[in-house]
């Protein structure tokens, strides 16, 4: 009779595999468990340490005698588990090597075929070659090492299966809070307690077995447990209980806690009597400043998402509430990738906006690239980190709303940044970067503003609501900046942001200072606008002091959006069926023709960081449109020298005679005119043009 | 927080603060240092191949719950080091 070798003697394969794999894994759970022993001893040192600076008298234990005493440490009792876990794997793994080799070596003999072969299934062998008696020695040897292996199976998997439940502890979903505590050398959590940087443990545990997921809490739940919690925890417990952080992240209800009465209140005192005027954002703002510092904590914690978009609300507060949204959607954004990437057929537009908001995100949580010299305090509390990113606004919803502060909160130069067409929150990093090199001159801070939906495309662009809607929106939104009287507020405003910009300024924004880049129109005569920029704002205080330029580098198609009319025919082409653009006024008069607009000079590209006039390639050669933002620059030089107070290039057009082409002016010396030149000045120009 | 500090320092502090954050890194990294699949794989079909693949999640999310812990710590106490600082040093900014 013939049969094929091994195939019913119960012998499994893991039980011949080579075991070096398992040996491997039982020492790196070893080198696992040293780490844990280490950063238990040197934690324990440094809370102790951080005791001891606070006023402790007691002596954090040395690594040496740590390992001696039985502190009861959560992570001495993992380490612990994992060297218990690589112990099994190891005896396992051992038996395996031994009684694998013994196994294959009896297989052999009964089967009667060269060891080598003998786990080749498909061999044909006469097994009435080896005698029966010898077979059946061979069997019952065979069938011992089969029982030896499946009952050192049994013990490891019992082992990792106790190692589990014991980690379980360390694990209890909700409840950690016990861990560092565990870590502390005896003592000296008290000090903590003592300096109020822990809260009571018995509060915070029952906080968290009233929030404990199973039972399903809501938003409104975790706040009546948080109302236990003193609002000086409130962050650092959030922090260490993600789940319950995101809860209240998550939800977008109106505010119902009594706390937040009074900015309900004021949010609504503008909303209809005013006719259309940023009263609420006053409000809100007094509002804000009349909570106490312990009721602006609690608000910013437990409404985040109503907080962080809240005009009138600090902006330091306002990017300490949206700091919480940033994890939750990211979670989102990062399942929406994973659930695309399945699909084959997806679209590549749509994947690159959520990959392009995940890489948003995840830099969000980050340390900010643009240093603020130190952390936001309020009545302390730490309301924002040196270090993390100031996000105005988050508002992931359709192409996103988005705003981001680079820089220090207390520079003297405030610039707000309003790009153009087509941006969404996935493909802001341009705005990003503009604002953040802005930030980088002295005294100089920087925002990226993404506060309304922008235009999809050119034929949107064209809607006159755009600017009106934006340019609503960036007044509350700078108004509720409430910048100090020292401080400087620039608006930039591109292309279709160039006419939101313009209609904001048109309608009284308080800024200092306005520079569009070939803008979409000036803002002016549209939605009730007046055919010049008003010397009041909104609320009748004094702006005549604000000074606005305009550049377009020569040949931008932009030009053709502030003639109406042959928009109109151009879209009556491009996209015949869109006709609800006919009522459609554009963006307002060509800010290039106000006469209360300097028309500044692009110039040319600056060669290896060569200061303005710059020698290089005139703007214009490649885009024209784009290259009014070209970062080295002539033109790039007048936004930072607007900014800044500094110099300015001049537009030809608007140079009197007597004053030299391609030479910088100060600020102070231009007026939409032209150049108004001093004495001193003149007759250094002229010096120098006669006499280099 | 309090803000009676007299006495405190400062930079024991945010020392204290660096070594918790340090060590939470450390945990993160052995987190994920071990490779289960081969493990795993070598001994498909037996009880331990089941109970180490549930084992090491357990493990990792020990570590990471751990290492997470530390790191908030980290983080309270360079505010606390923070608040230390500008008691003591009202008219510096930090280091």
């Amino acid at each position: 009779m013939s049969a094929s070798p091994g195939s019913d003697d119960g012998v499994e394969p893991w039980m011949v595999s080579d075991p070096g794999a398992l040996t491997d894994a039982a020492a790196d759970l070893v080198a696992m468990a040293e780490v844990v022993d280490e950063e238990d001893a040197t934690v324990s040192a440094g809370i102790g340490d951080a005791a001891s600076s606070l006023g402790w008298s007691g002596q954090p234990l040395v690594p040496g005698m740590q390992a001696a005493a039985d502190t009861g440490s959560m992570l001495a009792a993992l380490a612990g588990d994992l060297r218990g876990a690589s112990e099994a794997l190891t005896k396992l793994a051992g038996l395996i090597d031994v009684h694998g080799a013994e196994l294959r070596r009896k297989r052999a003999e009964r089967d009667g075929v060269p060891e080598s072969d003998s786990a080749n299934f498909h061999a044909f062998l006469m097994i009435e070659d080896v005698d029966p008696e010898t077979r059946a020695r061979l069997a019952m040897r065979i069938e011992d090492l089969r029982q030896d292996l499946l009952e050192a199976d049994t013990v490891c998997s019992d082992t990792l299966s106790a190692a589990t439940m014991s980690l379980d502890r360390v694990n209890r979903p909700g409840i950690q809070v016990g861990f560092l505590r565990s870590m502390a050398p005896e003592g000296s959590w008290r000090q903590f307690v003592a300096h109020d940087l822990v809260p009571d443990p018995a509060v915070e545990d029952r906080i968290l077995i009233a929030l404990h997921p199973y039972e399903c809490p809501t938003a409104d739940d975790a706040r009546a447990a948080l109302d236990e919690l003193d609002a000086k925890h409130l962050d650092a417990f959030l922090h260490r209980n993600p789940r319950i952080a995101e809860l209240l992240a998550r939800d977008q209800s109106p505010p119902t806690h009594p706390a937040a009465t009074p900015l309900l209140n004021a949010s609504f005192t503008g909303s209809v009597f005013s006719g259309g005027k940023p009263t609420d954002v006053v409000a809100v703002a007094q509002a804000w400043d009349d909570l106490t510092a312990d009721e602006r904590a609690r608000l910013r914690a437990y409404y985040p998402a109503y907080i962080g978009g809240l005009d009138g609300v600090p902006p330091e507060h306002r990017a300490g509430a949206n700091q919480w949204l940033i994890g939750p959607a990211l979670t989102d954004v990062e399942a929406q990738i994973g659930r695309l990437d399945a699909d084959p057929h997806h679209d590549p537009d749509e994947m690159k906006e959520l990959v392009g908001r995940a890489e948003l995100y995840r830099s969000l949580t980050g340390p900010a690239e643009t240093g603020r010299g130190g952390p936001t305090i309020d009545g302390g509390h730490v309301v924002l980190d040196a270090d993390t990113p100031a996000v105005l606004l988050f508002d992931p919803t359709g192409d996103g709303r988005y705003a981001q502060w680079h820089g220090s909160f207390g520079a003297t130069n405030v610039a707000i940044y309003t790009p153009g067409t087509g941006m969404t929150m996935g493909g802001n990093d341009a705005a990003d970067d503009f604002m953040r090199d802005l930030a980088s001159e002295p005294d100089t801070a920087g925002i990226s503003w993404m506060g309304v939906d922008l235009p999809d495309d050119i034929p949107d662009a064209a809607k006159t609501q755009h600017s009106i809607d934006g340019g609503d929106a960036l007044l509350r939104f700078t108004e509720g900046l409430n910048l100090r009287d020292r401080q400087v507020l620039t608006a930039i405003g591109y292309s279709a942001g160039g006419g939101i910009v313009g209609y904001a300024d048109a309608i009284g924004a308080k800024f200092d200072r306005v520079i569009t880049l070939a803008p979409s129109g000036s803002g002016l005569e549209i939605g009730g606008a007046p055919s010049e920029y008003p010397d009041l704002a909104w609320d009748r205080t004094d702006r005549s002091h604000v000074q606005r330029f305009t550049q377009t580098v020569s040949g931008d198609p932009i030009h053709i959006a502030h003639q109406s009319d042959d928009l109109k025919v151009i879209l009556a082409i491009l996209a015949p069926t869109s006709l609800i653009w006919s009522h459609d006024k554009g963006h307002g008069p060509d800010p290039n023709n106000q006469e209360q607009v300097v028309r500044l000079q692009p110039g040319r590209s600056c060669l290896d960081g060569e200061p303005s006039p710059c020698s290089g390639d005139s703007l214009g050669s490649y885009d024209p449109h784009k290259e009014v933002l070209w970062p080295e620059s002539d033109g790039r030089n007048n936004i930072i020298g607007v900014v800044t107070h500094g110099d300015v290039l001049p537009h030809p057009s608007r140079r009197p005679n007597g004053t030299v082409e391609g030479r910088l002016y100060p600020l102070e010396q231009i007026t939409p005119e032209g150049v108004i030149l001093d004495d001193e000045t003149f007759h250094n120009i002229i010096e120098n043009v006669v006499e280099p | 927080m309090s803000s009676n500090f007299s006495g405190a320092d400062p930079m024991a502090t945010w020392d204290a603060a660096e070594t918790l954050t340090a060590g939470a890194q450390a945990l993160a990294d052995a987190a994920g240092s071990i490779d289960v699949e081969s493990a795993t794989a070598s001994i498909a079909g037996s009880q331990t191949a089941t109970f180490f693949e549930t084992f090491d999640d357990a493990a990792r999310r020990a570590l990471t719950d751990a290492s997470h812990e530390m790191d908030v710590m980290g983080v309270e106490l360079d505010d606390l080091a923070e608040n230390i600082w500008a008691a003591t040093n009202t008219n510096r900014s930090s280091p």
